[in-house]
């Protein structure tokens, strides 16, 4: 049989009109399914589907534990960090304010004219002795000409 | 004749051979006053930056202001002599009631003017203090010393 032939044999093809209507009929008429059974599929699907997401979400949760792990290792060790690494001061920055300047040598001298206990670090000069010549010290470095930063 | 036109040519010739007369040294000597007024605030330290920015200036002294709590000379770099800026610097412990308040002349910067050009000064407050070591705000000024 060539194609022509098998293409008008397509077009002759009609179902019974019997048929069809029957066909009709069914789907206008309402199956009806016990509402037992109904609830017995719906309870099973519930449960299968809730199995799958399980499934799913624990796969996910595995895969994250040791990523979410590490960064939190990292953020405990950067917070660790921070809270024991002090700044550092230059040893003339009496105020430690993050520069040397005249208010540095003043905050020593009041210090010393109202004869708090001085720590051995405000020995500047490291005489031994905490006195005005640390503070001379300080001040002639709050004045000094740098080359390089123009101050 | 010829004797008279002699003397009238050496005459009119003498000032060409004369020695040149020396120009005259432009080198002149300023003082500079510097200001701080605190307000109401007594001033008990205080550190600025004195340049001049047309180089036509050097300093050659510094010296402390009028108030007591300031007279003596600030702190300044040595290497600043012979240069044209300067950081200045001073202090006082003593209690706020002899403290100035106020504008206050707090030192003088003496510079050699080289040339007829006019300096030209900058003045960079960098920090001022109360009598706590607290930071307070200021204005520096500076102004020519006319009286010199």
């Amino acid at each position: 049989m060539d194609n022509t032939d098998q293409h008008e044999s397509d077009h002759s093809l009609e179902a019974p009109p019997r048929l069809v209507s029957t066909l009709k009929e069914i789907s206008r008429h309402e199956v009806f399914i016990p509402r037992h059974i109904s609830r017995a599929i719906l309870k099973t699907a519930q449960e299968h589907l809730a199995t799958r997401a399980e499934r799913r979400f624990g796969s996910i949760r595995e895969w994250m534990l040791w990523p979410a792990l590490a960064a939190a290792c990292v953020f405990v060790a950067c917070i660790a960090w921070l809270l024991t690494t002090r700044p550092h001061y230059a040893r003339e920055d009496f105020n430690h304010d993050g520069k040397v300047d005249i208010l540095d040598a003043f905050a020593l001298a009041r210090q010393i004219k109202s004869s708090a206990p001085l720590s051995t670090t405000s020995d500047i000069n490291g005489d031994g002795v905490v006195d005005g010549r640390d503070v001379a010290l300080i001040a002639t470095h709050a004045v000094q000409l740098k080359r390089d930063n123009g101050s | 004749m010829k004797f008279l036109l002699t003397i009238l040519i050496c005459a009119l010739a003498a000032p060409l051979f004369a020695q040149q007369p020396a120009e005259e040294s432009p080198v002149r000597f300023r003082a500079v006053d510097i200001y701080v007024d605190s307000s109401n605030t007594p001033l008990a330290a205080y550190q600025l930056q004195f340049s001049v920015t047309n180089a036509v200036a050097k300093i050659v002294g510094i010296e402390g202001g009028t108030h007591p709590a300031f007279r003596q000379p600030p702190y300044f770099d040595p290497k600043a002599i012979q240069q044209e800026r300067v950081i200045i610097a001073a202090f006082n412990t003593d209690k706020p009631e002899n403290l100035p308040t106020g504008r206050t002349r707090v030192a003088t910067i003496h510079l050699e003017i080289i040339g007829a050009e006019r300096p030209a000064y900058e003045l960079k407050l960098q920090t001022a203090g109360d009598s706590a070591g607290n930071k307070i705000p200021v204005t520096a000024t500076c102004e020519e010393n006319r009286s010199e």
